[in-house]
């Protein structure tokens, strides 16, 4: 039987912090609520603490707004270097084990033992995205889809068609649940018609246009996720959220029509091949008969 | 065929359109040859679209999925059969409590996998026994490519017809919806009204959707005046 703690997230952080200090390691608020994340999944749905840390999936992976409070409220106990915090020589000397969360439930120091020891910890967003991430797409559409969308400028950097592999590849993953029919669709358009700009060999003339319709693909996805992927505490957000992602949605098909311009559609019939009349057969026929 | 000359095309008819004659009735082929005058909207354009992007999503997670379970599980080659029909079922079962799984009618979207897992039986088949997946990676990059085709050819035959771009006034959405007809369809139904208000001849409504046909006559009950609705199969 263990007494309730106040604030489990205050009294985590402050213990991370703590020992990443012994550690020598200063930790970002961004990284700290991964951290925090894999500790929650390591402790499992059962555990008394699991519903104190609540968590939705949003851009960034797993995210907890009570994290984000309890970082701002432990900001004054620590130094920074850039955006990295460390707790500070005072608050570390001052830090009681017996006070904090760790001395009811000492299987957080076995789980942060663990983590901390891991050579995965300096990917951590990583394997959390690979182990827990709703869908098995995620992990490649922010990895690759995304961030190369959001942080290179030039497409002459990486192998376009290896980028559009891997955005079919996401595509044949994409979630099955109607609440993402819309987003889907738009996915799948964007796909075919990046595809069509790369055989025209206009992928890298447009890449700078292309850009934006890519990162609000992803930025769309992850509103829709935070609505169906979220612990019950943020229930009382999910109209607001299911608003947003609509209006989301609504802006993504303009972004993602106007990359109909970037391709000649003129370019004429040659008839179909037989396995070209087969997919016609299995899927349009199929579809107009049903 | 039809003795109104001025016609509004729905999106399953443009759909038909794109498809080889050797696959259509004769009525379609026979309409197709004459010299009506065709209309559709914008709505009527994006839904074709949209359509033939949930096809493609749909065949490329159908191979993706059967891949994944040859890859996954060690398969009795004496029951080939059930297992592909075990893998169907599972594909279809990923879809729950969904009436519209990819915004498609439920019973609409079964036949569409049932087809496809009949068309491509052989290529499943030969995959299975020969434990080699090559056939179904080069099915998958093929059917990305066939349908970039495919998106050609629809939008080339847009720009045969008679485009309208409608202000969505949508007052009959509502009321068609509560009597079954699908959102999209809706809106299509309002936009053939308003372009029939504003035309000094008559028009038709030309579909293969058997809920707007065997709803027609509420349809009509509907809009302020009454409507023509015809089909190709009759």
């Amino acid at each position: 039987m263990h007494l309730p703690v106040e604030n489990p997230m205050d009294d985590l952080v402050e213990y991370l912090l703590f020992r990443l200090k012994e550690k020598n390691m200063p930790i970002s608020k961004y990284k700290m609520q991964k951290f925090i994340f894999k500790i929650k999944m390591d402790l499992g749905k059962n555990h008394e603490l699991y519903d104190d840390l609540p968590y939705y999936w949003y851009f960034h992976g797993p995210f907890s707004e009570i994290l984000n409070d309890s970082w701002n409220y432990i900001l004054p106990k620590c130094s920074f270097n850039i955006n990295s915090a460390f707790l500070n020589d005072k608050s570390y000397n001052e830090f009681d084990v017996e006070n904090n969360i760790v001395s009811s439930y000492s299987e957080i120091e076995v789980f942060t033992n663990q983590i901390l020891s891991s050579e995965s910890f300096y990917d951590l967003d990583k394997v959390i995205y690979k182990e827990y991430a709703p869908y098995s797409c995620m992990y490649s559409f922010k990895y690759e889809i995304f961030n190369k969308a959001n942080t290179i400028r030039s497409s002459n950097y990486f192998d376009v068609d290896n980028y559009i592999d891997i955005f079919y590849d996401c595509e044949s993953q994409l979630p099955c649940e109607s609440y993402f029919n819309e987003f889907n669709d738009l996915f799948s358009k964007l796909s075919t018609n990046l595809d069509i700009i790369n055989d025209e060999n206009n992928f890298n003339n447009f890449w700078n246009f292309l850009r934006d319709p890519i990162i609000e693909l992803w930025k769309t996805f992850a509103r829709g996720l935070r609505v169906n992927f979220k612990d019950d505490f943020y229930n009382y957000k999910v109209n607001l959220w299911d608003m947003k992602y609509k209006n989301s949605i609504a802006q993504l098909e303009i972004l993602i029509n106007e990359t109909d311009k970037l391709i000649n559609f003129d370019e004429s019939n040659k008839g179909y091949s037989p396995s070209q009349k087969k997919l016609l057969n299995a899927t349009i026929s199929a579809y107009l008969r049903g | 065929m039809f003795e109104i000359n001025c016609h509004f095309l729905d999106t399953n008819v443009i759909l038909s359109m794109i498809l080889p004659n050797d696959n259509l009735h004769e009525n379609t082929i026979q309409y197709f040859k004459k010299k009506y005058k065709r209309y559709l909207s914008d709505t009527v354009i994006n839904e074709s679209k949209r359509v033939i992007f949930k096809l493609k999503r749909i065949a490329l997670k159908i191979i993706s999925y059967v891949k994944l379970n040859i890859l996954e599980n060690s398969i009795d080659l004496l029951n080939v059969d059930t297992f592909l029909f075990r893998i169907k079922q599972n594909f279809i079962a990923q879809y729950p409590n969904s009436d519209f799984p990819e915004g498609i009618k439920m019973k609409k979207f079964i036949s569409i996998v049932n087809q496809f897992f009949i068309e491509y039986n052989d290529d499943f088949q030969y995959s299975i026994i020969s434990n080699d997946i090559n056939n179904l990676e080069e099915l998958y990059e093929n059917i990305k490519n066939d349908y970039k085709i495919i998106l050609k050819n629809l939008m080339k035959l847009f720009k045969k017809f008679i485009c309208i771009s409608f202000i969505n006034k949508r007052k009959f959405t509502n009321a068609l919806i509560n009597i079954g007809i699908h959102r999209a369809d809706a809106f299509i139904l309002e936009e053939f009204f308003q372009l029939s208000e504003s035309l000094h001849e008559l028009i038709m409504f030309i579909t293969f959707d058997k809920d707007i046909l065997n709803l027609s006559n509420e349809i009509n009950d509907i809009f302020p005046s009454s409507v023509l609705i015809g089909t190709l199969n009759d």
